[in-house]
C-alpha cells in the first residue's frame, strides 16, 4: 500500500494506517537524526517527536504522496532546533573552519601524529566515516546524508530543507569536497573505504 | 550559511552526477569534461567523495518507534499461530546459516526440556518444565482495591485461567493495549494543554482590557474632577474681585462726595445789590 493510500486511511481514522507509515519510515528517520546530530538518544528523541507531530498534524498534509519528504522535513527542523540549544556535539564546524583545517593541515607532508591518528581509525569503517560526517558543516552534511543514504532527489531535498534546489547542489557540491579536504588531512585514501 | 555561489559548470556537473540532468544538458557535460582537464578532476574527486559516502551502512538497526495500537488483534486477522510465526520471522529478515542452526539446536534443547508455547488471552507464552498450579489470589475484601480498577495502570498481578489456574504474567497484547492507551492519553494531554493555554491567554487578555477600562475611567474622572475644581475656584475669584472693586467704588465714593452744607446759600440777596 503506497504512503498515499495509508495517509488517506490514517486521515479516516484507521490507526494502524499510521502504525504501517511510523513502522515503513522510522528507521529512515532515525538514521538521518543520529547522523545528522552524531547522537543516539538525541536521534531517538527527535524521531519520536517527529512521529508524534505527524500523527497531530497529518490533516495538513496536502499531498500524501509527500510522506516520506515530509516527515523528514520536520526531523530536520526537529535537528536544527536541537542545534540551536546545543544540545548536541560541541565541535560543530563551520565552512571556514573546514577550509581551514584543510589549508592548514591537509595535504601531504602532514605531521606523523596525524598520519598514526589515520592509521588508528582506518579499521572501523563506520567510525572513519562517522568522523568524517561530524566535520562537515551541518546544512551540507544534512543535504549529503538525504541524497547519499535516504535516495532523495534535489528537488525532494529543496522541499525538506526550505532552499532552492541550486542551492541544494551547492551544498552537495562543497559537502563532497569537504569529504575529500578532511580525508586527505588525514591521510586517508578511497583505497582505505574499498 | 554563507556558501560561495557554484559556478554553473559545476552545478551542471552535480545535476549530471546524479543523473538530474536533460539529455541535451548531460551531451553538454560531457562535452565540458572532454575540454577542460580542471573540471574532469572535479568529476573524479566528486565519483570518490560519493564512493566513501556509499559505505555509510544504509541498514544500520534502528530502534522501533510503532507505539499505536493494533485495533485487530492477531486472531482477528487470520492465518493462525503459525501464519503469525511466519510474518514475525519474515520482518527479522535473511539469517545467516550458522545462526539458523544454532537457533534448530536451542530449539531441540530446550524440546528435551519441556519447552512449550501455550495460547493465552490472545497472545503467546513460554513456558518450560512441568506445568505447575499457583495459589489463586485471594478475593478482594471491604477496603481492598483492584488493579483492574485503576485506569491505566498495566496489571501485573496474577490473572485467572479458564481452568482456575492463576499465573502472574503480562502479554504482549496488554502491553499494546497500554501503549496505545498511554499514547492516546499524552495526544489527549497535549491537546487539553493547548486549548488550556489558549483559554488562560484570553482570559488574561480579557482581564488587562478590563483593567485597562478602568483605569481610564479613573482618569477621566480624576481629570473632571480636576476641572471642576478648577472652575469653581474661578468662579470663586471672579465673584471674590467682583466683591473688591464694588467696595472699592463704594469707598471711592464717600471720600470723593462734597461736604455737607451748614446753610443754604442766599442768592436773592447778592443779586438784588
Amino acid at each position: 500500500m503506497s504512503d498515499e493510500e495509508l495517509v488517506r486511511l490514517s486521515r479516516a481514522g484507521d490507526p494502524h494506517a499510521f502504525n504501517r507509515l511510523a513502522a515503513r519510515w522510522e528507521g529512515s528517520l532515525y538514521r538521518f537524526a543520529r547522523r545528522t546530530l552524531g547522537n543516539s538518544e538525541e536521534a531517538r528523541d527527535v524521531c519520536q517527536e517527529t512521529l508524534i507531530r505527524a500523527y497531530r498534524n497529518l490533516p495538513r498534509l496536502r499531498e500524501g504522496a509527500k510522506f516520506k519528504s515530509w516527515v523528514h522535513h520536520i526531523a530536520l527542523n526537529l535537528c536544527r532546533d536541537r542545534f540551536r540549544s546545543a544540545k548536541s556535539r560541541g565541535d560543530h564546524l563551520s565552512l571556514e573552519d573546514v577550509s581551514n583545517e584543510a589549508e592548514g593541515h591537509g595535504g601531504p607532508g602532514r605531521p606523523a601524529a596525524e598520519a598514526a591518528d589515520g592509521d588508528a581509525v582506518r579499521g572501523n569503517l563506520s567510525a572513519v566515516l562517522e568522523s568524517l560526517l561530524d566535520r562537515i558543516p551541518a546544512e551540507q552534511r544534512a543535504c549529503l546524508l538525504l541524497r547519499e543514504v535516504h535516495g532523495f532527489n534535489s528537488e525532494e531535498i529543496a522541499e525538506i530543507t526550505g532552499v532552492p534546489a541550486a542551492t541544494v547542489r551547492t551544498r552537495i557540491f562543497y559537502g563532497l569536497k569537504a569529504v575529500r579536504r578532511v580525508m586527505e588531512s588525514r591521510g586517508l585514501s578511497i583505497e582505505d573505504f574499498r | 550559511m554563507n556558501e560561495k555561489p557554484l559556478d554553473p559548470r559545476l552545478e551542471r556537473l552535480v545535476a549530471a552526477l546524479y543523473g538530474e540532468s536533460s539529455e541535451e544538458e548531460r551531451r553538454e557535460v560531457d562535452r565540458l569534461l572532454a575540454e577542460d582537464p580542471a573540471l574532469r578532476r572535479e568529476w573524479d574527486e566528486l565519483g570518490e567523495a560519493r564512493a566513501v559516502l556509499a559505505r555509510l551502512d544504509a541498514d544500520e538497526p534502528a530502534p522501533s518507534f510503532v507505539f499505536l495500537a493494533d485495533p485487530a488483534p492477531a486472531r482477528r486477522r487470520g492465518g493462525g499461530p503459525w501464519a503469525r510465526l511466519r510474518d514475525a520471522l519474515d520482518r527479522l529478515g535473511p539469517v545467516p546459516a550458522w545462526a539458523a542452526a544454532a537457533a534448530a539446536i536451542a530449539v531441540a534443547v530446550l524440546a528435551m526440556n519441556g519447552f512449550r508455547v501455550e495460547r493465552i488471552d490472545g497472545g503467546l507464552a513460554l513456558r518450560m518444565g512441568e506445568p505447575t498450579r499457583v495459589l489463586e489470589a485471594p478475593a478482594t475484601g471491604p477496603g481492598l482495591g483492584s488493579y483492574g480498577e485503576v485506569a491505566g495502570v498495566p496489571e501485573t498481578g496474577p490473572r485467572g485461567e479458564p481452568d482456575g489456574a492463576v499465573v502472574p504474567y503480562l502479554t504482549r497484547d496488554d502491553m499494546r493495549g497500554y501503549s496505545s492507551e498511554m499514547f492516546r492519553s499524552v495526544t489527549a494531554l497535549l491537546s487539553d494543554f493547548g486549548r488550556y493555554r489558549e483559554e488562560e491567554q484570553a482570559a488574561r487578555m480579557q482581564a488587562m482590557y478590563q483593567e485597562l477600562l478602568a483605569r481610564q475611567d479613573d482618569a477621566y474622572q480624576d481629570l473632571r474632577g480636576r476641572i471642576e475644581a478648577l472652575g469653581l475656584g474661578l468662579l470663586y475669584e471672579r465673584q471674590e474681585s467682583d466683591r473688591r472693586w464694588q467696595d472699592a467704588i463704594g469707598s471711592g465714593n464717600r471720600e470723593g462726595a462734597a461736604p455737607e452744607p451748614t446753610q443754604p446759600a442766599d442768592d436773592s440777596k447778592e443779586m438784588k445789590q
